[in-house]
């Protein structure tokens, strides 16, 4: 049986349906990201596995309790919030040990929770400061802390590293790898954020208007996406989609180009008719033999260790990533081969992949 | 450098000019004060003899304001007595009134109910009552009280919340999110346990600038004390004062001058300890705390 279980789960705000029979299951200590852009329904979906808002349909069970009509005090499960909400006329230490204080666990035992989990973050020197002396990845550790002394059986994180710089945002999403790989606690992590979803899910729940997507392992979620929303949404810089038509023998041919496409990029036969190509950036190389296409090049964004050519190709904007000692300018003119096999085909009405 | 700081003529006449205002208003403001001060030290004749604002001949005489504390004959009145009186009401009045006032704005902040605007507008159309208009209706509620004739009306009348108060306290729960109280929740805090560990501490600059605000109207206040309670025994320190002042009393001038002092040096010491949340209360709301 799955630690975490949801099953048709759906909630509306009077007209708006914010989530859509959800369903998902997650192993214990596996890292699951729910991931969308906003308003998709993710934050309310964590909301509801909290206990925080109520009113649902469907049943939400977490280590095979059923918690669907429970307080979120009862659930066992704790959270870090976006704002981190500690309490800012608290110190460190009364910050982990509020909610022992709360629940009236006696005080020897809650110093030496407090003591523990200080030691596990690394807070021993900061548990006699006040939030407002600690840095954003102090603030993090201290309401990671919160919820450990708890020893709850969920671990929910709600967007915690989108007030962060870039720099830090990279250390806390570090910090928190290192975390969960050490204490394999069960999480949900809900972002917007495509790149701290790849980097730290073992699972990554897609969502879309209150629906889910696909629920995949990163890199099957961007090698194999569903549809087009999914590969749009995963990736930077974002998969080409080169607009065409799809002949029965599998020949594709717009915006340039006129392929054979393998059969291995098809689920099933090819169905002739209007479709997008889905080529990602990496899957190009810059050469004459043999080329697909010719990319007139309107700009180039050296990112270090590659370049991002951006130009425009028969009409369509495409984006390559080259290898960073190639020299190329605005203007050029330089010929593309794509990697074929990596190809991802959908309807062009629908979306979905072929 | 030195370019940079020399002084033009416009320059110079402008800054002479900024000055000059500042004197002329101190000067304004503090006249009446070094009046009152100086008066209140003068002897009797001394008092008679010489002009508001000459000071004293000896700096250091006390005896009017000796007799303001131990009057030669006392009208069930002592100054002593009414600080008391003031205090206690001042106190009660101020803890109830921030209790009502910052769990009323709670309720209003943090709950989506129906009615929640009429509660607010219901306060806000107080305001518009003229004062005047209340008084005999109000003391036919404190009769059947039992409470007119003595200082526990005018905690009563003192302690309901205004719709200042209750706006500060609600601009500065806006500030708080609500992510404190949600964290709580999962922690397994009630909503008493949330309002009183943790909102209650944290609207302490909200709580800072209601005292002061209610403390200013409520120390200085002549008209309730005057209507609901004139009993000398329950007077508060403007109603000694009128007392003093009352032809049928026999203090002299300069002796309810040094009343005064003494009424006005708790207000003067409490500004200074306090001036840093007076401006922080006038600019708070505005930016997060």
């Amino acid at each position: 049986m799955s630690f975490l279980k949801l099953d048709n789960v759906s909630k509306s705000f009077g007209a708006v349906k914010a989530l859509k029979n959800v369903s998902f299951e997650a192993e214990a200590g596996s890292f699951v990201v729910l991931l969308g852009p906003s308003g998709c329904g993710k934050s309310t979906l964590l909301r509801l596995i909290t206990g925080l808002t109520e009113d649902h349909e469907g049943e939400i069970w977490i280590n095979d309790r059923r918690v669907t009509d429970l307080d979120p005090k009862d659930r066992r499960v704790a959270m870090v919030f976006q704002s981190y909400a500690l309490y800012p006329h608290l110190t460190v230490a009364k910050n982990i040990s509020f909610g022992m204080e709360i629940n009236r666990v006696a005080r020897a035992d809650r110093d030496r929770r407090v003591l523990e989990a200080a030691r596990a973050l690394q807070l021993e020197d900061l548990l006699h400061r006040y939030p407002s002396q600690l840095s954003g990845g102090q603030r993090q550790r201290v309401a990671i802390g919160r919820c450990l002394v708890r020893e709850p059986d969920l671990f929910l994180f709600d967007e915690p590293l989108s007030n962060l710089d870039a720099k830090l945002r990279h250390d806390t999403r570090v910090e928190l790898k290192h975390l969960h790989q050490r204490l394999k606690a069960t999480t949900v992590y809900v972002t917007h954020d495509q790149h701290e979803a790849m980097t730290l899910a073992s699972k990554v729940v897609l969502l879309k208007d209150g629906e889910i997507v696909q629920i995949a392992s990163p890199t099957e979620l961007y090698a194999h996406p569903v549809n087009r929303f999914a590969a749009t949404f995963i990736g930077s810089p974002q998969i080409n989609l080169v607009k065409g038509d799809l002949s029965a023998e599998g020949w594709f041919n717009g915006g340039g180009l006129h392929v054979e496409l393998p059969r291995s990029v098809f689920a099933d036969v090819p169905k002739p008719g209007r479709v997008e190509l889905g080529l990602r950036s990496e899957d190009a190389d810059i050469t004459n033999s043999n080329k697909h296409m010719t990319l007139k090049v309107d700009y180039v964004e050296p990112t270090g260790s590659d370049l991002f050519v951006n130009g425009i190709a028969a009409g369509q904007e495409i984006v390559v990533r080259v290898d960073r000692t190639t020299v190329v300018g605005p203007g050029d003119e330089v010929p593309i081969r794509w990697d074929l096999n990596a190809a991802l085909v959908f309807d062009a009405s629908s979306g979905a992949r072929l | 450098m030195s370019r940079r700081h020399r002084m033009t003529p416009l320059k110079a006449l402008s800054l002479a000019f900024q000055y000059l205002t500042l004197v002329v208003i101190s000067i304004i403001v503090l006249l009446p004060l070094w009046s009152l001060i100086v008066s209140s030290l003068k002897a009797p004749r001394e008092y008679l003899d010489t002009n508001r604002i000459v000071p004293p001949q000896n700096w250091f005489n006390m005896s009017n304001y000796l007799e303001a504390i131990y009057p030669e004959q006392a009208n069930g009145i002592t100054i002593g007595g009414a600080f008391l009186n003031t205090g206690i009401i001042l106190v009660c009045s101020l803890v109830l009134l921030i209790l009502f006032g910052s769990m009323a704005a709670f309720t209003i902040n943090r709950f989506k109910f129906r009615g929640r605007l009429l509660i607010l507008g219901a306060y806000a159309a107080l305001v518009a009552v003229p004062g005047i208009l209340t008084p005999v209706s109000t003391f036919q509620v404190l009769k059947l009280l039992s409470l007119t004739n003595s200082k526990w009306a005018l905690v009563v009348l003192y302690s309901g919340a205004d719709i200042v108060s209750l706006l500060i306290f609600i601009q500065f729960l806006r500030g708080i999110s609500t992510e404190i109280d949600d964290s709580a929740r999962i922690e397994g805090a009630n909503y008493f346990q949330i309002f009183f560990r943790l909102i209650l501490p944290m609207l302490t600059p909200a709580i800072a600038t209601v005292v002061i605000l209610r403390t200013v109207g409520i120390y200085n206040d002549f008209v309730l004390p005057y209507i609901y309670v004139p009993q000398p025994q329950e007077a508060t320190v403007s109603m000694m004062l009128w007392n003093m002042a009352g032809y049928q009393s026999g203090t002299t001038q300069a002796v309810l001058l040094a009343a005064i002092v003494l009424v006005i040096l708790p207000t003067v010491i409490g500004f200074f300890f306090l001036q840093r949340f007076i401006y922080a209360g006038i600019t708070s709301g505005s930016v997060k705390g």
